[in-house]
């Protein structure tokens, strides 16, 4: 324990959360309407939005979880790489549509799109319960993320969660989605100071680059054949489904004009360009030997790898840095499931008539409480291993509303049965092989290509049946509507 | 898809390049002892940021971003 790397470390915790309250009087609006309040009025230029989606999509569990991946197993932690390399381009063709539908038609949240579109609620309650179960234990792994930076600082775990919670808690619920995104500016710029520092000073006092990874064991520096299909397909699945969650679509509604979108898919890669380095960190801390310590493990690697190179002054800087870099996504994730509840849920189903303000009162409770439960998902023990297994499986089931979501941009004669359908089957298989593995790996072994079979992502399998699903079901429903009164109908609302 | 967005094609351009491991998962050569596995992915990251800002550039001269803001599809 350093008391100065402490003294940094809170002053730097305690500036955020006063920007965070400032960040209320930002850009001014009324923060009693859900737009406001949950999306910033629609008003954020290319440079907040590169700040805040990359804040936000690059979070702090990221940061620890992936160069931990790299640690202990290697090269397929690298799949982090490839999967936010061709996001981006998905992002430029699909994200612009959407936007523009959304702003057009007023709509807050994917499900509100979803509900327009197929005019179901009941598909769009599908998709907003999903975005929810997907979301909190994603929050979950935030707080994690900040008890991993706390412990290797020494001092009380809980006390400190707490204070770190009680901050988020509140300035989320005064100033919105404001309050992240003007963090972001502060947290984002620490991390590229930490990163961009570290990426000399360590490889210096290890005795440069090639003296690193001569040190790593060769398995770990290549990818082995038996996972090539593995990487692909994981990396392939994560970038379909990134933008599908609902923190990554609220980032993006929050944005101005399609120009900002597109700007961004070019901008947002230097942010995997960092990832890819701070994946490099992996290697630094098996050349440095690092020994990981409970009851964190690998996830500890980073922080320890942080104090090990840095003066105490800098080391408390860039564990401020991974902190409060968990307070972004933490913050937008809270908003966002919020407006989920809020939108598709409470008004839907509960308050019809719930005027504007109501709304964006509930949200706001919604926030908070969304956040009590990730808190308890990590300080009650036992329980952090569950965050971690339902982050993986949320992966797996917010994939399944692409269909819902992003097809439905292009294809007209989606047919709303038939992409209910095709979700149950994509959750119920890609749930059957996620328990079957005994969750503990989103990959398993498929009965195709030899005889030894292939390790697949069992999200995009499950994601590949439900497509199937969709496709049949749709023509089917196409057919049995038949043609003249398919000629008869306006384009969009299919009489169901 | 409308003619005007063949330049869209360049795009999937990145996922050839990284999504077939065979292409680039080598021991060797090597760049400050980094095998090509990890550079490769590295330039990537690069390549395919330069491609997205050309194929916005070439949407913006033809003015593109004014006709595609009013897509139909809902």
């Amino acid at each position: 324990m350093h008391a100065d790397e402490i003294l940094i470390f809170a002053a730097f915790g305690l500036a955020v959360t006063g920007i965070g309250f400032f960040a209320a009087r930002w850009q001014r609006g009324d923060l009693d309407l859900i737009e406001e309040w949950g999306l910033a009025g629609r008003r954020f230029g290319t440079v907040v939005t590169w700040f805040l989606l990359g804040g936000d999509l690059y979070t702090a569990y990221t940061f620890v979880a992936v160069p931990a991946l790299v640690f202990g197993s290697g090269a397929l932690g690298l799949f982090a790489l490839p999967y936010t390399i061709i996001v981006y381009p998905l992002v430029f063709v699909v994200m612009p549509k959407l936007w523009q539908v959304a702003r057009d038609r007023g709509h807050v949240t994917a499900a509100d799109y979803v509900k327009d579109r197929f005019d179901s609620r009941g598909l769009a309650l599908l998709i907003a319960i999903t975005g929810i179960v997907a979301t909190m234990p994603y929050i979950a792994l935030q707080i994690l993320g900040i008890a991993v930076v706390i412990q290797v600082l020494g001092i009380n775990i809980e006390a400190a969660l707490l204070i770190a919670f009680l901050a988020l808690a509140v300035f989320t619920y005064v100033s919105g989605l404001r309050a992240p995104a003007l963090i972001a500016l502060v947290k984002d710029t620490m991390i590229w100071i930490t990163v961009l520092v570290a990426i000399v000073v360590i490889p210096a006092k290890l005795g440069g680059f090639p003296a690193i990874f001569a040190k790593v064991p060769a398995s770990k520096l290549n990818l082995p054949p038996a996972l090539f299909a593995g990487y692909s397909t994981l990396a392939l699945g994560s970038a379909l489904a990134l933008f599908l969650y609902p923190h990554a679509i609220t980032g993006t509604f929050a944005s101005k004009s399609q120009r900002v979108i597109k700007r961004n898919s070019a901008f947002l890669p230097a942010y995997s360009f960092l990832l890819g380095l701070i994946a490099l960190f992996g290697y630094m801390a098996i050349a440095a030997g690092i020994k990981p310590v409970a009851p964190y493990g690998a996830n500890s690697a980073v922080p320890l790898l942080i104090q090990f190179a840095f003066p105490t002054w800098f080391a408390g800087f860039a564990l401020a840095a991974i902190a409060i870099g968990a307070l972004v996504p933490a913050s937008v994730m809270s908003i966002a499931a919020a407006n989920l509840f809020t939108r598709n849920i409470w008004t839907e189903y509960v308050r019809p008539h719930a005027t504007p303000r109501e709304e964006s009162q509930v949200s706001k409770i919604v926030s908070l409480l969304v956040k009590v439960g990730a808190v308890g998902f990590i300080l009650i023990p036992g329980l952090t291993k569950y965050a971690i297994t339902l982050q993986l499986a949320g992966g797996v089931w917010i994939l399944q509303t692409l269909p819902a979501v992003f097809l439905a941009l292009y294809v007209r004669r989606l047919d709303r049965w038939a992409v209910g359908l095709g979700w149950l089957a994509g959750m119920a298989t890609g749930t059957y092989w996620l328990f079957a593995n005994g969750f503990s790996s989103s990959l398993t072994v498929y009965p195709i290509g030899g005889a030894a079979g292939t390790k697949l992502y069992i999200g995009l399998v499950a994601f590949a049946i439900n497509l199937i699903v969709v496709a049949i079901g749709s023509a089917v429903a196409v057919a049995a509507r038949g043609g003249a009164r398919e000629r008869a109908e306006q384009p969009e609302r299919t009489v169901a | 898809m409308r003619p005007r967005n063949w330049v869209l094609v360049v795009l999937l351009i990145p996922f050839v390049a990284v999504l077939w491991p065979p292409l680039y998962a080598h021991p060797k050569p090597t760049i400050l002892g980094m095998p090509m596995f990890i550079w490769y992915q590295f330039a990537w990251a690069i390549i395919t940021a330069a491609l997205t800002i050309v194929v916005y550039a070439i949407q913006q001269e033809r003015g593109e971003a004014a006709s595609t803001e009013r897509d139909d599809a809902r």
